[in-house]
């Protein structure tokens, strides 16, 4: 029958992707049959060009709704219930995804990107972010972990293959921080200037964001944004 | 009543001096005290029409603020806290204290009229329900001035809305605004139900009845049906934040997705609560427009009624991105198509009602145009997301903002205004301004196409709802600014009613009874009606007794005139069987309305305030229902006369 292919898209998923929806990001778990294989990402998702996804939705607080307009519709994530979807791209690119129903405060920066490639480039990428981070190699990048560990920082956020290793579920995982495009679900590029000011009043730039300001010294400040610029 | 033993009958009176003696009788008091204890159902439905009003306007500086914060990308007017707080106020106050209340203030004062009758059914009931519906908007928008306006949406999905996430007294806010709607909506509902089948004039059998008035009918008893719903869940919500329960909280065994089912169960039927009245209006201004019957009298009521039956199973078309089974989705997508037959049906009765005729066109008649237009365009893009595939693209993005204020400007608002330029002369003695009137129509026309088309578009390109902003770089910009300078029309039309409103008001009042040669009841008596609204009780011989007994109206005799009495008439062919008394004005339904909301209020802080509240309230109750001597005196007696 030819009938259910209008309803689903069929066949094994090649790539399992576990999405939990948070207020006001998204957390990505790439699950592997070897489990140091795993990983966590923030608000950037990479899928194969034209296999089958299996895409698991949770949501840790409010209702909130997984919707990439390029690629799938909408799936309501209602705290309390697992909701898995089907996708499959056929198209490369770097799509846009939005969280689409309304969960407060920055309901309207709650972003994310689906990134389309070819299986090989998919690959490279899947083991890139497999890795630990890299490590930091001048003074100020080492003294920039140390002050990473020392501050608020740590109290939330993981980076893997650093002092602030661990499991967090609260704050986006930074292992590979520079890899991805855009900071703060989508509200801002990822570039140093804007990291500088995320980081020290993140609030101001997000209001209802929980990260809170940073009043580090600014010989602090500096080495820790040198490190967080490291982790490609 | 010192009259008791000496009856004294209409019969008794030269037709001069009739008037004053039913004046006598039917309002004894004058001024403030008349004011508040009255019980006439025009001295309420007023009250409820310009509190309705005021609440429009709110309700419209607020769209339109929003509107500027969103001319521009990235703009600063409003904070994301302050832009919750406005379209969960918006779309809480036009749905719940202009849209519906606007209906039903309108039937409580033209439904008696049309079916020929002196009162309301419950004319006490009715001062009470309007009362709480003051004491309930005004509570909310108090709440908002406060910085304690709810912001979760108008539909308040939890756990957002519930007792982790929903900060502050917000959402009991809220919540509590929804119990005032249904204790003041079921009780207007009830009094229409009972009005239209018991106080109809004798002869009016049920296939004689006003359209309106069966509109009216049908949107009671769906008012009726879905309340219950959101009564439960509105409690339950309550219940999670104030004691404790988990009715919501998935972690305890709750649900969340419960929620959406209880509101939408009531919330789609509402939709329907607001458009099926307006429908009633629209076909009212057609027939008198045309000054000939109304093609397909029976098809359109039949249509309404079954609209009225169809719209409670549609509610899961809101939820389809919420996974439930698909063949679920596929039977409310039927369906949801399904009520564009009944609808699609009375427009074609109207079209072929005018075809050929030689219609008056002023400006009731403009809107029913303007009706045809927006509302279509609305109804169209509703058939495009019951289509599941589609909605799930459309859903929760401006597509959806734009398709529900094309449904609800065209299907409602525009012929609200329609019927508000019909009636003004029986509301007021006056009629207002036809060239004021044009501008009117024409602004509206063109502000709400401007404001809403460019939403359908930017929902297709993906902006989703209930933003308070957007990056300047995914081509949203244009037509955003174009939405605000379409707001910035509407606004100046709306304006302009007002205006025209306020200039007839300070003219006298001079308008005739029957100033648009319509064929119903509510033309036979003076504009505006006396507090008895018909000195006889007028006796039909038709479905349009104006045109077909034109000067020569029969009436019924044999009411005393010492006290106040009415004609009751069984339910199918309005038969006179009684005569009954009439409640006299009372203080009592504002005391119980003020001690219900003293109770209603203490109990968003304390679940106790329930409690010691139902004390006061109880005693008002039981003051208010305590029988009087007058009013016991002499049962009802058997209709002697016809």
């Amino acid at each position: 029958m030819d009938g259910p292919r209008l309803i689903a898209i069929g066949g094994k998923p090649t790539v399992e992707i576990e999405v939990t929806a948070h207020r006001w990001w998204w957390e990505i778990r790439y699950h592997d049959p070897v489990h140091s294989r795993g990983f966590v990402t923030a608000n950037e998702i990479h899928i194969p060009l034209n296999e089958p996804v299996k895409i698991t939705l949770n949501s840790v607080d409010v209702i909130h709704s997984f919707w990439v307009p390029n690629i799938t519709g909408k799936r309501d994530i209602i705290p309390g219930r697992t909701e898995e979807i089907m996708v499959k791209a056929d198209r490369e690119g770097y799509w846009i995804g939005r969280c689409s129903e309304f969960c407060g405060l920055q309901h309207a920066r709650m972003a994310f990107a689906v990134v389309v490639e070819p299986r090989d480039k998919f690959d490279a990428w899947r083991g890139v972010q497999a890795e630990p981070s890299r490590q930091p190699t001048t003074p100020e990048e080492i003294r920039g972990q140390q002050v990473f560990s020392q501050a608020n920082c740590v109290m939330c956020h993981v980076i893997r293959g650093s002092p602030a290793a661990g499991y967090s579920a609260t704050a986006p995982d930074l292992t590979h921080l520079k890899s991805r495009a855009t900071i703060a679900a989508g509200a801002l590029p990822n570039k140093k200037g804007y990291l500088a000011g995320w980081v020290a009043d993140a609030p101001n730039l997000k209001p209802g964001v929980l990260m809170p300001p940073n009043m580090l010294p600014p010989a602090d400040f500096q080495a820790l944004i040198s490190y967080l610029e490291t982790l490609q | 009543m010192s009259a008791v033993e000496h009856p004294v009958y209409d019969t008794d009176h030269t037709a001069e001096a009739l008037p004053s003696a039913l004046l006598r009788t039917w309002e004894p008091h004058t001024g403030l005290w008349n004011w508040l204890t009255s019980v006439d159902h025009k001295s309420i439905a007023r009250r409820y029409i310009v509190t309705a009003f005021v609440f429009l306007i709110l309700g419209g500086i607020l769209a339109l603020v929003m509107r500027f914060q969103l001319a521009q990308p990235e703009q600063q007017l409003l904070s994301p806290d302050l832009y919750n707080q406005f379209f969960t106020m918006h779309g809480t106050t036009m749905m719940f204290l202009f849209a519906v209340p606007i209906m039903e203030a309108v039937a409580v004062y033209i439904v008696p009229l049309m079916v020929g009758a002196r009162i309301i059914a419950f004319p006490r009931l009715n001062a009470f329900s309007y009362w709480v519906y003051l004491f309930g908007g005004s509570m909310i928008w108090v709440a908002f001035f406060l910085n304690a306006g709810p912001d979760a949406g108008w539909f308040s999905y939890v756990p957002l809305a519930g007792p982790e996430y929903g900060a502050g007294k917000r959402s009991d806010m809220w919540a509590q605004l929804i119990t005032f709607t249904e204790i003041s909506a079921l009780a207007v509902s009830v009094e229409i139900v009972v009005t239209v089948f018991k106080f109809r004039a004798p002869g009016m059998t049920l296939n004689r009845i006003p359209i309106f008035v069966w509109a009216m009918l049908v949107a009671s008893f769906s008012i009726i049906f879905a309340m219950p719903s959101v009564v439960v869940g509105s409690s339950m919500l309550i219940s999670d934040r104030l004691i404790g329960t988990h009715f919501f909280n998935p972690a305890e065994g709750g649900d969340a997705l419960l929620w959406q089912h209880l509101f939408w169960f009531f919330g789609h039927p509402e939709v329907y609560i607001i458009f099926i009245p307006a429908v009633g209006m629209a076909s009212t201004i057609v027939e008198t427009a045309a000054r000939r019957p109304i093609f397909g009298y029976s098809l359109i009521v039949l249509s309404l009624i079954s609209t009225g039956f169809l719209s409670f199973g549609l509610w899961v078309h809101h939820m389809f991105a919420s996974g439930l089974p698909r063949m679920g989705n596929s039977f409310f997508s039927a369906s949801s198509m399904a009520i564009a037959i009944p609808t699609g049906a009375q427009l074609f009765c109207w079209i072929a009602t005018w075809w050929d005729a030689r219609v008056r066109i002023t400006t009731p008649a403009l809107f029913v145009i303007a009706f045809m237009i927006i509302f279509t365009l609305g109804g169209l893009s509703g058939i495009m997301i019951a289509s599941v595939p589609f909605d799930l693209q459309a859903t929760d993005t401006y597509f959806i903002v734009g398709h529900i204020h094309y449904v609800l400007l065209g299907g409602a608002v525009a012929p609200l205004l329609g019927a508000f330029y019909y009636w003004f002369p029986k509301f007021t003695g006056r009629i207002l301004s036809e060239r004021l009137g044009a501008w009117n129509f024409w602004l509206y026309l063109i502000g709400a196409n401007l404001t809403f088309a460019p939403m359908l578009i930017l929902g297709l390109r993906g902006m989703t709802r209930r933003i308070f902003t957007y990056p300047p770089d995914f081509g949203w910009n244009d037509l955003n600014l174009l939405s605000t300078i379409g707001a910035v029309v509407l606004s100046l039309s709306f304006l302009i009613f007002l205006i025209n409103v306020a200039r007839s008001l300070a003219q006298p009042a001079t308008a005739l009874s029957n100033p648009w040669g319509a064929s119903s009841l509510e033309w036979a008596t003076t504009s505006p009606p006396p507090p008895y609204n018909f000195a006889f009780t007028p006796v039909v011989e038709s479905r349009w007794p104006l045109w077909t007994e034109a000067g020569a109206l029969s009436h019924a005799t044999g009411l005393r005139t010492d006290r106040k009495e009415v004609i009751v008439t069984t339910a199918v062919e309005a038969e006179a069987v009684l005569r009954d008394t009439v409640p006299s004005p009372t203080i009592w339904p504002l005391i119980t309305a003020i001690a219900t909301t003293a109770m209603l209020i203490g109990s968003i802080y304390t679940p106790s305030a329930v409690v010691y509240g139902a004390i006061p309230t109880g005693l008002a109750l039981i003051a208010w229902l305590y029988p009087r001597k007058a009013e016991t005196e002499f049962p009802p007696q058997e209709e002697k006369a016809a």
